[in-house]
């Protein structure tokens, strides 16, 4: 049996983020990265780019060398299948046992696959969350030149994208009412679709996939409301729930998500959580729920790494952030971008050409989040307020300026503080 | 660490720093081959706000945690050993994640060019390397910039 001081699944952006934490306050102990990848940190908000032809190597999120450099072993390429928590060890897929002295499940979400009639045994229905999914869509380039995305969330809007720049015709089917529900208002939505409709990509909204038609070959699908699409692919990209097979066997907590307290330290002691498998803190509400993101995974990891070396330093809750990659023009959101319910204020910006547009939604004076269409330099400044939770009723017609946002926005005594580099960046462990 | 300093009520709109900043991350090194060749206009890391009277210059802080390098996907944006908070614009892919997160909007995002990247202030690396300041600290006539150790370590700054 092998052992380690810290053993770490996973090996993406929330196991770097904790890698980060741990060697901040303990440089000596071992580490240990167990991952099925054979990559290991990559950035699976690229694939997108894999897809398109770029190199895998330009997918890796830290150099090569990283984890030498940070004194990491690695066991990549290896899935653990088994973890006896009681007993602080765990079994990898070639029978080995490893022990811990602490363990970080970063073992991230799968994709959400409904059950959809006729998915079975055709070569060319995919998902689309990690390397080896995107290896195989690929490939499989030259074989279609039509496909079906189903969900319009950031995954979906973003294959279907770049099957479109690959001059495939592509067809979004999404449940909802509208595009990117979950980091847009409605009249964003509104602008996100017009501009990719302007790229030739098709959308039913309030439609479902009911079957996929053909035998081995894909014919099209057949959609709730009764219409036929014809196409010769399927990708799935609904979007990601935490991915419990590890952990349903064991006594850690997991209820559609991985538990976790403040400290990132699941239901067993030693055992921590941190990325898209946990359900963690919404700065906007206070609610746990899961957030995958992949800056709220980096923070998680950190926080989970600081308390793992016993340091005791509690996560301030994640806020939900977005940034639309793809499109010419750059969408920003931050926080809540829809108000639920009467007591939130909304005030918007847009120009008749629907090249600017922004809102701000506010509760009691305090900024609680935003979207940014067009003009999106400085937007963070409006994240930094939802976190700082000022009351910004004095200075919020200014921040709908079409100008750039800025610090002169900002009431001087705030920004002084910061001229003169009072780091409040909150992580002072 | 030392920083940047800003002393808004010294500066004076003269955006000598932008024109330094340019010209000290620019090819030719040239002010004016920098901006008519390089196509480095509107690119300077160091940005002068003005609201007559009032005016000052921001750029990074280069936080001991960056919130830019959290939302950084591509893993462009990294601490050096030095404390500077880089990015490194070969490896960004504009997903402006930075941008988002960035609480004194000091990351940019460049658009106009043939490849979308992001820029911020590198607090010239290798001016420093080289005994340096700062480009725009230097060409500050007005003291609105110094280059100096944090709050934290001298107590009090007088602005």
């Amino acid at each position: 049996m092998s052992k380690s001081d810290y053993v770490i699944v996973g090996s993406n952006v929330a196991a770097v983020g904790a890698i980060d934490g741990i060697r901040r306050h303990d440089k000596k102990s071992s580490i240990l990265t167990i991952s099925y990848e054979s990559l290991g940190s990559y950035s699976k908000a690229m694939l997108a780019d894999y897809i398109k032809g770029s190199n895998s190597q330009w997918l890796e999120y830290r150099g090569k060398d990283y984890f030498k450099k940070m004194g990491v072993d690695c066991l990549f390429g290896r899935r653990v299948t088994a973890i006896k928590a009681d007993k602080s060890v765990l079994t990898t897929d070639n029978g080995e046992e490893v022990s811990y002295k602490k363990l970080l499940l970063g073992v991230g979400g799968v994709p959400f696959k409904p059950a959809i009639k006729g998915a079975e045994g055709k070569e060319l229905v995919f998902t689309f969350t990690d390397l080896f999914d995107a290896e195989k869509i690929r490939e499989a380039l030259p074989r279609f030149d039509s496909a079906v995305v189903i969900g319009a969330g950031f995954t979906g809007t973003e294959i279907a994208y770049t099957l479109n720049k690959l001059n495939k015709k592509v067809t979004v089917v999404e449940l909802g009412d509208r595009v990117l529900v979950k980091a847009l208002d409605p009249k964003s939505s509104e602008i996100a679709e017009s501009l990719m409709k302007g790229e030739g990509i098709e959308f039913y909204l309030n439609d479902t996939v009911e079957e996929i038609a053909g035998s081995s070959e894909i014919t099209g699908v057949s959609l709730k409301s009764g219409k036929f699409v014809p196409c010769q692919a399927v990708i799935t990209a609904i979007g990601v729930i935490p991915n419990g097979a590890l952990i349903k066997d064991t006594q850690i907590k997991f209820d559609r998500g991985l538990d976790v307290d403040d400290y990132m330290c699941t239901s067993v002691p030693n055992v921590y959580g941190a990325g898209d498998v946990v359900k963690a803190t919404d700065i906007t509400d206070g609610q746990k729920r899961s957030l995958p993101l992949w800056p709220l995974a980096f923070q998680q990891g950190l926080v989970a790494g600081i308390n793992m070396a016993g340091v005791k330093y509690p996560y301030a809750g994640g806020l939900p952030m977005n940034s639309l990659k793809f499109l010419k023009v750059p969408i920003l959101s931050a926080g809540i971008t829809t108000p639920p319910d009467a007591s939130y204020e909304t005030i918007s910006v847009s120009d008749p050409k629907g090249t600017f547009y922004r809102s701000l939604i506010l509760k009691e004076g305090r900024l609680k989040g935003f979207v940014t269409i067009g003009e999106v330099d400085g937007a963070g400044v409006l994240t930094g307020l939802i976190r700082s939770k000022a009351d910004i009723s004095g200075i919020k017609t200014r921040l709908l300026n079409k100008k750039k946002i800025g610090l002169m926005q900002m009431p001087r005594e705030w920004r002084n503080r910061i001229f003169t580099r009072r780091d409040e960046t909150d992580y002072h462990d | 660490m030392k920083k940047v300093i800003i002393v808004e009520d010294y500066c004076i709109a003269c955006y000598n720093c932008e024109v330094a900043c340019v010209a000290s991350h620019s090819r030719s090194e040239d002010p004016i081959k920098a901006y008519k060749r390089e196509g480095l206009r509107g690119r300077t890391n160091a940005v002068v706000e003005v609201a007559s009277p009032l005016a000052f210059s921001s750029m990074c802080r280069h936080c001991k945690h960056p919130w830019c390098m959290d939302a950084c996907i591509s893993g462009a944006i990294q601490r050096l050993d030095n404390g500077i908070v880089y990015l490194d614009e070969e490896r960004c892919v504009g997903c402006w994640g930075c941008v988002v997160g960035c609480p004194y909007g000091a990351a940019h995002p460049n658009l106009d060019g043939e490849r979308k990247h992001a820029f911020k202030c590198d607090l010239c690396i290798k001016r420093l390397d080289a005994g340096l300041n700062p480009a725009c600290v230097e060409a500050c006539p007005n003291k609105a910039l110094l280059y100096d150790e944090t709050i934290e370590v001298r107590e009090e700054v007088r602005t």
